[in-house]
């Protein structure tokens, strides 16, 4: 799995690509828009990670370009701004994704892999299994090795993603925006609510705990 | 005045305006004033040929009774009784031998020899001679008679030129008033014309300079270029407000980001300056995370806040069901609720519709609820309504919590403020701002009163589009 990163701050643009490597990624990194747009067309990449604002070449203009030479690069952009508008417009432009700067580092993986899963075309799973820990998606049933979980729709919600993103964490953010699709962050502890009521029903007979907090980052579901 | 100076000057709109509007003016009047001359000339020319040809008749019918006699009895009859004007009369027999000639006085002038005798081949013919000096013309018109003679009557423009000569001076001397008063007009109508406009280019200049309360004075006149000048100053209050507002929200966004910020570098320093265990700095450095986080939400929430005030705020207006917003929020907040034993009940119409931001208005409902939530102790309960009022949909969150102290309650919807109660929740203390800013962006109110249990009642009322 290779990825392009073009990104003409070196601080974030190092911290970006050590991490995508510690997460299994081989990167390759253009501090300006025409080594990047160069790059991207020349080697098959498998995502491109890209920020707006960039030196020669902007980023939209980046993205274009590989879109109108029939290349289906799933590319994520990055931008400081913010409002709707931007938004709209990076995606008009054919990128995939969108992240406002500042970011958790955990939720660019998380879409890197979603973003990647799409484009693959992959069949959807029926059921998603980590260790003894299997959730029927089609029944929508939960089971840790012989013990049945009963769980309620958002609990349920919440579990079929950590799981769907198993051993990577999720922010906050996030699942607030796949459990109940909300853009705000609420200042109510709601997501941990809800992991607290998954946990009590998933983990509170076991021993070995699956659902972990990452501090700072989020949730992840691995294995114990 | 240097050339340059005037190359500009006559660029400028009032000369330009003064250019044209003189040139149609005086085009025009020059062109009536010729109009005039052609007509005037072309009927006095008319009325010339009309009495030749009246005494051509008259005097051929006497020709006619009695030859050349009778015609020059009858010409002596028109000289005595002084009603004939001086005609040019001539007979010329069948022969080519001039019969008869009656020439009036001063008519030495004119070459009657051209008149010749042998054109006898058309019956009527006009002939124009030429005197032999000046620009004098005989008109002379020849009818041929039964007998073969030719009878010539004749008479000088020289009346008729006097006249147009006379016309020709008067329009002269109207042509040069017209340009006067063409020019001088048009030169008076664009200055004052252009007056508003030199006053509003004056306005910009001086807040150019520096005075942004400049103004253009309005002349109430109620006139395009008084409306111009009224939208001006409007639009320049509104940039005032804008600017005021931005200013202000800068301010308030330093002041406000100055604690979090303060409580991230303590916590870096903390663990910075002892020797810590490993997992005490991870701590810290999670601790970083937090901080920092808490500190965007605070920034996104302040821009947002101040966008909805100053009115920059994007809203994607929709039409939005206003029980299925009421009930997503609720759902958002049902584990929560449950935990802390609260009971949330709803109530709403089901078929009242708004136009409103989708997510915006969800946010709304989200802060209110979090609100009565977390000031809501164990066991109680939050009643969620929503109906139309007249043309209002109006959304109401009734907690029995804590309820707001009066004089609390102007200040509760103001940034950062939080009761005296509240204090040690958990939270940013900007929901409620963000609350009043967004719905009075949608053009709502907002309010808040104390329930009879002791609780408080938050209520939103948002108009309804089409329903008065």
């Amino acid at each position: 799995m290779r990825i392009l990163v073009i990104e003409d701050d070196t601080t974030l643009a190092r911290f970006v690509m050590k991490g995508l490597r510690e997460a299994g990624f081989a990167v390759d990194h253009a501090g300006n828009g025409e080594d990047g747009l160069g790059l991207a067309l020349s080697i098959p990449y498998d995502a491109a990670v890209v920020d707006i604002m960039l030196p020669r070449l902007d980023g939209l203009a980046v993205i274009e370009e590989l879109r109108r030479n029939k290349l289906t690069t799933p590319v994520i952009v990055l931008s400081a701004k913010r409002s709707v508008d931007d938004r709209i417009r990076g995606l008009h432009s054919g990128s995939d994704d969108y992240m406002t700067k500042p970011f958790a580092f955990a939720e660019l993986v998380a879409r890197i892999h979603a973003l990647m899963r799409r484009a693959s075309g992959a069949t959807e799973p029926t059921r998603l299994t980590v260790g003894e820990l299997v959730v029927d998606l089609l029944a929508r049933t939960v089971s840790r090795g012989a013990k049945r979980v009963e769980l309620q729709t958002r609990e349920f919600a919440l579990l079929e993603y950590l799981m769907r993103n198993a051993g990577r964490p999720v922010s906050k953010t996030m699942i607030l925006q796949h459990v109940w699709n909300f853009d705000f962050d609420p200042q109510t502890n709601i997501v941990e609510v809800l992991v607290s009521r998954l946990r009590t029903k998933v983990d509170a007979d076991f021993t070995d705990k699956m659902i972990h907090t990452v501090r700072g980052v989020g949730y992840v579901v691995r294995t114990p | 005045m240097s050339f340059e100076r005037l190359r500009r000057s006559t660029r400028t709109v009032g000369f330009r305006l003064t250019a044209w509007s003189s040139s149609f003016f005086v085009v025009g009047s020059l062109a009536l004033v010729g109009l005039a001359y052609v007509v005037v000339s072309s009927s006095l020319r008319q009325r010339d040929d009309e009495a030749i040809v009246h005494e051509s008749v008259e005097l051929a019918a006497q020709y006619r009774l009695g030859g050349v006699s009778t015609l020059s009895q009858e010409l002596e009859h028109q000289e005595r009784l002084g009603t004939s004007e001086p005609f040019l009369v001539r007979v010329i027999d069948r022969h080519g031998v001039l019969v008869f000639r009656r020439t009036p006085e001063r008519w030495g002038e004119f070459d009657l020899d051209h008149l010749g005798s042998e054109n006898r081949h058309p019956e009527t013919e006009w002939i124009s001679l030429p005197a032999r000096r000046g620009d004098k013309v005989v008109d002379v018109k020849s009818t041929l008679m039964p007998d073969g003679a030719l009878l010539q009557v004749g008479k000088t423009t020289e009346d008729r030129a006097a006249i147009m000569q006379r016309f020709r001076a008067i329009a002269a001397g109207i042509t040069i008033a017209v340009l006067g008063v063409g020019v001088g007009g048009g030169l008076l109508l664009t200055a004052w014309a252009l007056r508003p406009l030199r006053q509003i280019i004056d306005t910009v200049r001086a807040i150019e300079g520096g005075a942004m309360n400049a103004r253009v004075p309005r002349r109430q006149t109620g006139d395009e270029l008084d409306e111009l000048g009224g939208l001006f100053n409007s639009m320049l209050d509104r940039i005032a407000f804008l600017i005021a507002g931005m200013r202000g929200s800068l301010d308030t966004v330093a002041h406000d980001l100055r604690t979090p910020v303060a409580r991230l570098r303590g916590v870096a320093e903390l663990a910075l300056r002892s020797d810590q265990r490993p997992e005490a700095l991870q701590q810290a450095l999670a601790d970083c995370i937090e901080e920092s986080d808490q500190l965007l939400t605070m920034l996104n929430t302040l821009m947002d806040i101040s966008e909805a005030e100053t009115g920059t705020l994007k809203l994607a207006l929709e039409p939005v069901n206003v029980a299925a917003i009421v009930e997503a929020a609720v759902d958002l907040y049902r584990h929560v609720a449950e935990d802390k034993q609260i009971v949330v009940s709803t109530a709403s119409d089901p078929a009242l519709w708004l136009m409103a931001d989708r997510s915006r208005l969800r946010q709304v409902l989200a802060n209110l609820l979090d609100n009565a939530i977390k000031y809501t102790p164990a066991g109680g309960r939050v009643d969620v309504e929503a109906a139309s009022r007249q043309n209002l949909a109006v959304i109401s969150v009734k907690d029995t919590g804590i309820g707001v102290m009066a004089h609390e309650a102007p200040r509760i919807w103001d940034r950062l403020y939080r009761g005296a109660h509240g204090r040690s929740e958990r939270g940013l203390g900007l929901g409620l701002s963000l609350v009043r800013a967004i719905v009075m962006a949608h053009g709502g109110r907002v309010d808040v009163s104390g329930a009879s249990g002791g609780g408080a009642i938050f209520t939103i009322a948002l108009p309804v589009p089409g329903a008065d």
